[in-house]
Order: C-alpha cells, then structure tokens, then sequence
C-alpha cells in the first residue's frame, strides 16, 4: 500500500537554514547539509529543501549548496527557490534533487519544458496564498489569495505537474495547524498528489489533515528543529492516532511516554537507575 | 571495480553517484558510448517520458554500445525507473516508438486495471512495499518482504511480465523489479530509499564483483 509521507522542509537564507515566521522573520538553525543529514537518518520521507534569500531570483539556485545537501539525502529531494530556466533544473537534477518546486507565477513554457525532458515527476508546483491583502499586494503576485487557489491549483495539474504543494503563507511558524479545509478541498478536485504545507505545530496537526483531506503528504519544518529524533517521535505520535507512516529504521519508541508537544518524557527513576548502557554494532551495508 | 552511470541527457544521475560513493564503489558518469567497455558493471537511470529516453539513447549511439556490453559481453546492468521500462519492447505513454526489446513485456500506465469508484491519482510518488518473488536471488539479499522504497513514476511493466523478481501493489499489482540474466531493473529508486534502496545497490555491485572475477579466471 502506498503511504502518506511525511516531508521536511530546510529553508535556506543566505546559506543558513532557518526557521521562518509569518514568512517574515527568520531565526537561524545552522547548515542546511547538517539538517539534511539528520533528517535522512531519522527517517523522513521527503526533504524539501527551499532557498529564500533575498537576492535568489537574480543570483539563481546555489548549485553548490544543493550538491552538500544531496549528498547525505538518500530519500527524495525536492528544491525550490530563484528557478527560472530550464537550464538551472537541469544543473539541480545533476546536483542531486529529484524535483524542483517551481512557485505561484506560473511560467507555462517552463513547465511544459520541464515536463517534456525531466517527466512529471519532476516537476512539483508550488502555490503559496494568504487570507491577508497586505501580503498579497507586497509580493507582487508571488502569494495569491486564498479564493485562487482551486483555479490555479486546477491550471497547474492541466500543465501536467507531478505534484502540487500548497502553502499559507499567513499560518507559517504560527503553530496553529493546516488549512485543511482548503486542502481537503483541492485535493478532492485534483488527480495529481497534494502536498499541504504551513501552520503544523504538533503531531495532532498532522493527523488532523490526514483525517479530513485525501493530501498525499504533509511537510513539516520549524517543529522538527531544537528536538532530539524529532522526525521518529512525531511518526510515532501518528501511529498511536492510528495513522501508520513508513518506520524510521528499528527504533520504535514502543513504551516510551510522549509529550503533546512531541517531545519524549522523563522515565522513571527507577527505570533510569535499571538503565545500563548497550553496545548495538552498526550494520555495514 | 567501476561502475558506470550512463549519461544520455534523461538521469537523476548526481542522486544515484552519492549513493555510491556512499558505499565507497567508484563511479563515473559516462556520456559517450565508447566508454562503457571500461566499466565492470552499469547503471541505466532515468526519469522523464519513454519515448523522448529512447530517442536520446539512439541520438547518442547508446544502443549498440549497450547491446556489445550488456548481451554480448554479459555486464551486469542496473536500470532504474524510467531504465527499466527501456528494457522492454514499448510503452504505450509513446506509441510506436521501440524500447531495447530484452524484456519481453510493454509498459502500461499504472493501475491500469482499476475499475473501482474513485480515479487514481497518478503519478504514484511515495514509500510503498516489495513483494519479492524469488526471495533466494542475490538482488534480494538482505531484504524483507515488506521492505519500504520509494516510488514515483504513471507507468510500469504489469505483473505479467516474464522475469519479475518482485512485485509492488497500488490499485493492482505491477512489476517492481525484475532479473534477467545480467540484466536487473528496478521501478523504484534505489538511491532515494534510505537503508533498503543502499542494499540493493550493495547486492548489485557485489553482483558485478563476482562476475568480475569469474571473467578473470576463464581468461586464465
């Protein structure tokens, strides 16, 4: 059976990952190929990695960034941010992305020519709207409004996208969980996967979208930062509110008590104090 | 031992090298046909539409090399995704257009069979489960049943299809990795599947290792 994935995001800023707020205010995480790494070895489905520095667009993607991240990703790498030519997603792809996220201004002889030599699959179209006027007049047409969103959500299927990620701008690094009306129902009128991104603050979120919308994965970032196996504790929280995502390798934290904020409890004293320590080999592949 | 990534304009080829420079194998992406006779064992990646792939192998004299090395000569040759599907005689997402012909099977859109109330979404882009249908073959060591790899492709070779080695379920079952000789393929990719994708890769060029010095001892 095919299951629904669990994407993490690494937003880049001038060459550090960050978490963002409010798609306004940043606070730095460290290096992006470091976020990668742990990422991958705690098992996430999907690293969506997205450039959002300031000058992206006039500089283009930084290959070389992608290159570092690639290489400790051996789970599917999507990457977004200053693509305009076609020539830029050839150099991602040989960098070591498997898609590109290509945002709302929809280029449609990009797509049709990405499409043309990469496949579908590597396309994935990328809708960021807000309910909030302000936002949308100051990003000259890079957010739309929230009322859209079906309309070019229908378009960018018709241009023959493999995915589509939608994104609130106005629920980013706000904790308040996913628009999942909107996703419940863009997802119902689309054939394509629906990737819903913005607002998760916790576990329950993530369960709640899955619940009420037919979206094939969730992306996740800011929770997934400051936490030790962040990636496994939140599977683990699904699984216990029935919603079985891929195992994140042999660890299954299977008596261990987790918080609501998905943060692992203290044990006993007794259970610490019985604790010794065991050496488990490393398995070489 | 060197493996080579064939370069014909259609690969995700920086994802399949860091894995194996992950297993510490030496590689090289190759774009010119003349050079696949340097290599003990290759790999045939891709991503993009059939036809457009079989056209580029063509364009770039990649066909008879590929014959030389991989019939002829008995490499040890890994497709993956898109590589797979080339292996066979055609794919109905480009009609009339020839594939390598070695698998004798078509490639069909996925799900092709479902007739159920809901249309499947397509591409199929996620973890999904093998099931392995030779579980003793060398492909296959180490792995489970069960085991999770990551799948994002609308076509596949059906479950009919003559040397299938595993098979794979979304709305009906499809061919997810098959053997033939030398000759090995994957619908999935291994190089985006974490521990059991990185395996595979293991048992391949272990593949190649042994058929390496197995060529050395009948020159001796």
């Amino acid at each position: 059976m095919l299951l629904k994935r669990l994407g993490g995001s690494i937003l880049v800023r001038d060459g550090i990952a960050v978490q963002s707020f409010g798609f306004r205010r940043h606070l730095p995480v460290g290096s992006p190929e470091v976020s990668s790494e742990f990422l991958n070895r705690w098992g996430i489905d999907e690293i969506c990695l997205l450039d959002i520095s300031g000058n992206r667009m006039q500089r283009g993607p930084d290959i070389e960034m992608i290159r570092r991240v690639a290489a400790k990703a051996f789970v599917p790498l999507c990457y977004g941010g200053g693509v305009t030519s076609l020539d830029q997603v050839r150099q991602i792809i040989a960098a070591g992305a498997d898609k590109v996220l290509i945002r709302s201004k929809f280029i449609e002889s990009l797509f049709h020519e990405v499409v043309d030599s990469f496949g579908a699959q590597a396309l994935v179209a990328c809708i960021d709207y807000s309910s909030k006027k302000s936002d949308i007049a100051s990003r000259d047409g890079s957010i739309i409004s929230r009322d859209e969103v079906l309309d070019y959500a229908l378009r960018a299927e018709k241009f023959g996208v493999g995915e589509l990620l939608i994104q609130s701008t106005d629920r980013d690094g706000l904790a308040c969980g996913l628009d999942c009306d909107l996703i419940a129902e863009v997802s119902r009128r689309v054939q394509i996967p629906v990737i819903a991104m913005g607002g998760v603050g916790r576990s329950e979120h993530i369960a709640e979208c899955l619940n009420m919308t037919e979206a094939s994965a969730v992306v996740v970032g800011n929770i997934l930062n400051h936490c030790e196996h962040s990636v496994m504790l939140i599977k683990k929280q699904l699984q216990r509110m029935g919603h079985d995502l891929r195992s994140s390798g042999q660890c299954r934290y299977e008596l261990v008590p987790i918080s609501t904020e998905d943060r692992l409890l203290k044990r006993s004293e007794s259970y610490l104090d019985d604790l010794g320590f065991i050496k488990v080999d490393r398995e070489v592949i | 031992m060197r493996i080579g990534i064939v370069n014909y304009g259609m690969g995700n080829l920086g994802s399949v090298q860091s894995a194996l420079n992950f297993l510490n194998v030496e590689s090289v992406v190759t774009g010119t046909p003349e050079e696949l006779r340097e290599f003990d064992g290759l790999i045939l990646p891709g991503v993009g539409s059939f036809g457009k792939a079989m056209d580029n192998l063509r364009a770039g004299g990649f066909v008879e090399a590929l014959q030389l090395e991989v019939i002829e000569k008995k490499k040890p040759l890994f497709a993956i995704c898109l590589g797979m599907h080339l292996l066979a005689r055609g794919s109905s997402e480009s009609d009339g257009i020839e594939g390598l012909g070695w698998i004798n099977s078509c490639v069909v859109p996925v799900a092709d069979g479902w007739r159920g109330e809901h249309p499947v979404r397509r591409p199929q882009v996620g973890w999904n489960t093998i099931s392995r249908l030779v579980p003793e073959h060398g492909m296959l060591s180490r792995i489970e049943d069960g085991e999770m790899v990551y799948f994002d492709h609308s076509f596949a070779l059906p479950a009919s299809c003559p040397d299938a080695l595993a098979q794979t379920n979304y709305f009906g079952s499809f061919t997810s990795m098959l053997a033939k000789d030398n000759i090995f393929g994957a619908q999935f990719h291994p190089e985006k599947s974490q521990r059991t994708g990185l395996v595979m890769l293991r048992n391949f060029t272990n593949i190649v290792l042994s058929s390496k010095s197995a060529g050395v001892e009948q020159c001796c």
